[in-house]
C-alpha cells in the first residue's frame, strides 16, 4: 500500500507525508514566510500570513491547498 | 502526343499552375474517375496538371499487428487508404493519377518546396507513377502568380531534391516509432491492468512540450506571493504636476517604504541631472512564419493554427509569398518596386506606396533568419479577386504593412530622463516621444508607441513634492504559455519544425492534456508527464528530440544521412520501450489510480469536509433526486455533513477558492443565463467561521497542541 498525500490522495514523497506539488507548495510557503516577516520588520502570526495567503489571487491553488489542510488538521486537534 | 504529368499538393494550387501555363486560354478541366485534372499545352507538348490531397503515403507497420501489440521496430510507406479509414477519396486520387500516369513521358513536381511538400510529390511518382521520381524534375516557386510559375516551370530543376525528401521521410519514420511505441505502452498499461480501454498518447515533440505546460503550471499553483512596496510620486514643476518614480522600482521593506514617504512627504527638491538622448529604430523585419504568427495573435488575436491556415489560403489565392518559411530575407529578385507599385493600387495602400517609391532605391531591413527554399513573407502585389472575410483581411493587411514598413526609414524615438533630489533621495522623471514617425506611420495599427513629454526642465530647478505614496504590492506568478508564447518556447528550445509546432500544440487540446487560451495543462496531462518522469525521463526530455531536429537539418545538407538517424533513433527508443514494458503493471496501477481519478474529480470537491476532514462529493437523493454536496465519510465516520446546490444548469467546480472561507468555488450555467459562481457554504453559514491556525513543522505536518 502506497502512503497517498492527505491534500490530493496522490503518492507522497519520502521527505513529507505530502505529494511532490504540495511538498512543495509547502516549503514555498516556509520561504515565503521569512520574506514576510522581513518585510513587515516585526512578527507576522501564522494566522495573519495563512489569512492573507488565502485571499490573494497571485497565490497558487495547490498553496491554498496545504493551507485548508493545515487549518483541517487544527480543527481536528482543537 | 508528348505529356507531361505535374504534380502540385493541393487543388487549388494545380489549377493556378495550369492557369499560368495555358498562357491567354484557360486550361481546360478532365476528369478521370471523379478526379479533377487540369489540360494545358506547352507547343506540341501537352501539360496535365494534377494534385495531391496532402500527404497520400504514410508510415505504416510492414507486418499486420494486433492493436495490441508493441513494441513494433518494423516499417514501411503504405497508401493512406489502406492503413487509415475513411480514405477512400485519397484510394480514388491515387488510382486516378497512376491511370493518368501511363500517358506521360516526362514528370515534374510542383509541390510546395519545402520537407512535407518534397515528400508529398516524391511519393506520388515514386509509387502512383511507378518510379518517376528517378527522372522527374522539380519546380521551384515561392509565389502561386503567373510570372513565378511560368518562369519555374522554363527553368525547372533537373532532378528532386532527394536531400530534402528523406529529411521529410526521416522525420515521419522517426515520430512514427516514437508514437506508435510510447502511446501503445501508455494505452496497453492501463488496459492491461484495469481492463479498461483509454487513449493515451505521448510522441517525441508532444511530451517535451506538454512537460514545459505542466512545469509552468507546477509553477503556478505552488506559488506563495511575497509583499514589497512601490512609491507613487507625483511632483510639481514649474507649475505642472508629473508622476515621477523613486530610484528603485520596489523595496523590499515597509519600513524602507514608510521612511522614504516621511522624508520627502511636502518638501522640495532640485533637478540634479538631466539626460537626454535620440535613438534610432530600425524598421521591422520581413515576417517568418514564427514573428507572423506571433503578430497575428498580439495584434489580432489569432492563434497560430488559425494565422497559418488564413496565410495558406493567402498563398494559394496568389495574394502573398509561401507561408512556411524560416527566412526573415527578401531577395531583390522578388521585384521591390514593381510589388509596392502594384499595392499601390489597393486604396489602402495608395499613399504609403508613393511615398516609398519617391525615397528612390529600395531597401528592406532583413533579419538574421534564412531559409534556403523560401524567402520572407511578402505581398505579391496581386488584387484580390474574392471577397476576403474579416480575419483574411486583417493578416493580409499585416503582410502587406510589415513588407512595406519594412523598406521604411528608420523612426527616431528621444529619450528623456531628469534625476531629483529631494532630502537626499532620487527620484526619475522620464519621457519618451517619436520624433521621426518614420516606419511607424506604415505600420501604425501594429506598432505601438505610446509618448509620455516631459516639461521644460534645467538643472537646479526647484521641485516640490506634492504627493507621496507607498503602495503594497505582491509578487505575481509566472504568467501561463499562450498559443504564441509557448510557440517561442517551442522554436527557443529547438523543437518541433515551423510547419509542425502549432500542430502539436493543436494535439494537446484534442488530447484533453491542455486548457484554455492562456494555457493550463489538465490534470490528465500533467499526470501523464509525472508518470513518465518517474519511469522514463527520456521521452520528455528535449535533449534527445533537440538532437535530431540538428541531425534531420543535416539529412537536408546532404551531410547526414536517413538510415543512419533512423538507426541511432532505434538504439535510442528500444531500451526506453524495453523499460516501460517491464514496468507495465506499475505504470498501469498509476494511470488507472488517475483515470478512475479523473472520473470521480468531475464530481469531488477539492475541499475537505469541515467536520470529518473526508472528501465532499456531488452526490443525488436517489428518492428525491435533487442535488447536493455530501460528506464520502457518511459511513466511515457518521457524517452527515450536506451543503445545497441549485437544482437547475449544469455545474462546474472552478479550480477557485472562495476568497471568505476558501471553500472551492461551484459555477452553474444555464442556458440562456448568464453563469453564476457562488461558494455553497458560505451560502449556507452566511459568515465565515473562525479557523484556528496550527504552526507548520517542516515536514509538513502539524504540530498538535
Amino acid at each position: 500500500m502506497i502512503a497517498e498525500c492527505p491534500v490530493c490522495r496522490r503518492p507522497r514523497v519520502t521527505e513529507s507525508e505530502l505529494c511532490s506539488l504540495h511538498w512543495e507548495a509547502m516549503k514555498n510557503i516556509e520561504k515565503g514566510y521569512e520574506v514576510w516577516q522581513r518585510a513587515f520588520g516585526r512578527h507576522v502570526t501564522r494566522h495573519d500570513y495563512f489569512d492573507h495567503l488565502v485571499r490573494l489571487e497571485e497565490t497558487g491553488i495547490a498553496v491554498k491547498s496545504v493551507i485548508a489542510y493545515m487549518q483541517r488538521k487544527s480543527l481536528g486537534a482543537a | 502526343m508528348a505529356t507531361t504529368l505535374i504534380v502540385t499538393e493541393k487543388p487549388d494550387a494545380a489549377l493556378h499552375v495550369a492557369e499560368a501555363l495555358s498562357h491567354n486560354d484557360s486550361p481546360k478541366r478532365i476528369v478521370v474517375d471523379g478526379v479533377p485534372f487540369f489540360e494545358a499545352h506547352d507547343n506540341a507538348r501537352r501539360i496535365l496538371v494534377c494534385s495531391a490531397l496532402g500527404h497520400l503515403y504514410g508510415v505504416a507497420a510492414k507486418q499486420t499487428h494486433a492493436q495490441s501489440q508493441y513494441p513494433i521496430w518494423e516499417f514501411t510507406w503504405k497508401p493512406k487508404h489502406l492503413v487509415q479509414r475513411g480514405q477512400e477519396r485519397q484510394k480514388k486520387w491515387l488510382e486516378a493519377i497512376s491511370k493518368v500516369s501511363e500517358q506521360a513521358d516526362r514528370f515534374i513536381d510542383a509541390c510546395d518546396f519545402d520537407l512535407e511538400g518534397s515528400l508529398i510529390g516524391y511519393m506520388v511518382l515514386k509509387y502512383a507513377c511507378r518510379g518517376a521520381d528517378q527522372r522527374a524534375q522539380r519546380m521551384k516557386f515561392s509565389t502561386l502568380t503567373e510570372t513565378e510559375l511560368r518562369d519555374a516551370y522554363a527553368n525547372a530543376l533537373p532532378s528532386l531534391n532527394f536531400p530534402l525528401v528523406f529529411a521529410g521521410m526521416c522525420r515521419h519514420e522517426v515520430d512514427w516509432l516514437f508514437g506508435i511505441n510510447l502511446s501503445r505502452a501508455l494505452t496497453q498499461s492501463a488496459l492491461k491492468f484495469s481492463g479498461r480501454y483509454a487513449t493515451l498518447s505521448t510522441g517525441r515533440v508532444q511530451g517535451p512540450t506538454l512537460r514545459f505546460l505542466v512545469e509552468r503550471q507546477r509553477e503556478i499553483e505552488a506559488f506563495v506571493p511575497t509583499p514589497y512596496w512601490a512609491l507613487s510620486v507625483k511632483v510639481e514643476v514649474d507649475g505642472r504636476v508629473v508622476a515621477a518614480n523613486y530610484e528603485d522600482d520596489r523595496l523590499e521593506r515597509e519600513g524602507d517604504a514608510q521612511e522614504v514617504v516621511q522624508a520627502c512627504a511636502g518638501k522640495s527638491g532640485v533637478v540634479e541631472t538631466l539626460d537626454s538622448t535620440n535613438y534610432d529604430l530600425a524598421p521591422p523585419t520581413p515576417f517568418d512564419l514564427p514573428t507572423l504568427q506571433a503578430e497575428a495573435f498580439r495584434h489580432l488575436g489569432l492563434s497560430p493554427r488559425i494565422s497559418l491556415g488564413i496565410a495558406e489560403r493567402l498563398y494559394l489565392d496568389q495574394l502573398i509569398s509561401y507561408p512556411r518559411t524560416s527566412s526573415q530575407k527578401l531577395p531583390h529578385s522578388i521585384g521591390y518596386e514593381k510589388i509596392v507599385r502594384s499595392l499601390g493600387k489597393q486604396n489602402n495602400y495608395r499613399t504609403v506606396a508613393a511615398d516609398l517609391l519617391a525615397m528612390g532605391k529600395l531597401v528592406p531591413n532583413e533579419g538574421k533568419k534564412d531559409d534556403p527554399a523560401h524567402p520572407a513573407v511578402y505581398p505579391t502585389g496581386t488584387l484580390p479577386r474574392r471577397r476576403l472575410d474579416r480575419r483574411e483581411e486583417r493578416l493580409y493587411d499585416l503582410v502587406v504593412r510589415r513588407f512595406l514598413s519594412s523598406f521604411g526609414r528608420a523612426a527616431v524615438r528621444r529619450s528623456d530622463k531628469a534625476t531629483i533630489n529631494v532630502a537626499d533621495h532620487y527620484f526619475l522623471l522620464r519621457g519618451s516621444r517619436l520624433v521621426e514617425r518614420a516606419w511607424t506611420t506604415i505600420y501604425k495599427p501594429y506598432a505601438r508607441f505610446d509618448d509620455i513629454i516631459l516639461p521644460p526642465l534645467k538643472v537646479g530647478q526647484p521641485v516640490h513634492v506634492r504627493d507621496i505614496q507607498s503602495e503594497e504590492k505582491f509578487t505575481q506568478p509566472p504568467p501561463h504559455y499562450n498559443p504564441s508564447s509557448l510557440l517561442r518556447k517551442m522554436e527557443d528550445m529547438d523543437i518541433g519544425t515551423k510547419a509542425t509546432r502549432a500542430e502539436i500544440v493543436d494535439t494537446l487540446y484534442k488530447r484533453g492534456y491542455a486548457t484554455g487560451q492562456q494555457i493550463s495543462s489538465t490534470p490528465l496531462g500533467s499526470r501523464i508527464i509525472e508518470i513518465l518522469i518517474n519511469h522514463c525521463p527520456k521521452v520528455v526530455d528535449v535533449t534527445f528530440t533537440r538532437e535530431l531536429e540538428t541531425k534531420i537539418e543535416e539529412i537536408e545538407r546532404g551531410s547526414e544521412t536517413r538510415e543512419h538517424v533512423v538507426s541511432q533513433t532505434l538504439d535510442y527508443l528500444k531500451p526506453i520501450i524495453e523499460a516501460l514494458k517491464g514496468q507495465e503493471k506499475e505504470i498501469g496501477r498509476e494511470l488507472t489510480a488517475l483515470l478512475t481519478e479523473m472520473r470521480e474529480e468531475s464530481t469531488s470537491l477539492l475541499t475537505p469536509c469541515p467536520h470529518c476532514g473526508s472528501r465532499l462529493k456531488i452526490a443525488k437523493n436517489p428518492h428525491t433526486k435533487k442535488r447536493f454536496i455530501g460528506c464520502s465519510g457518511k459511513w466511515k465516520n457518521n457524517c452527515n455533513y450536506t451543503l445545497p446546490l441549485p437544482q437547475l444548469g449544469s455545474l462546474n467546480l472552478l479550480a477557485k477558492l472562495c476568497p471568505n472561507c476558501g471553500f472551492q468555488l461551484i459555477q452553474v450555467k444555464s442556458r440562456g443565463r448568464r453563469s453564476l459562481t457562488s461558494c455553497s457554504r458560505c451560502y449556507v453559514e452566511k459568515a465565515r467561521p473562525a479557523h484556528s491556525v496550527p504552526e507548520l513543522t517542516a515536514s509538513g505536518t502539524a504540530k498538535r497542541s
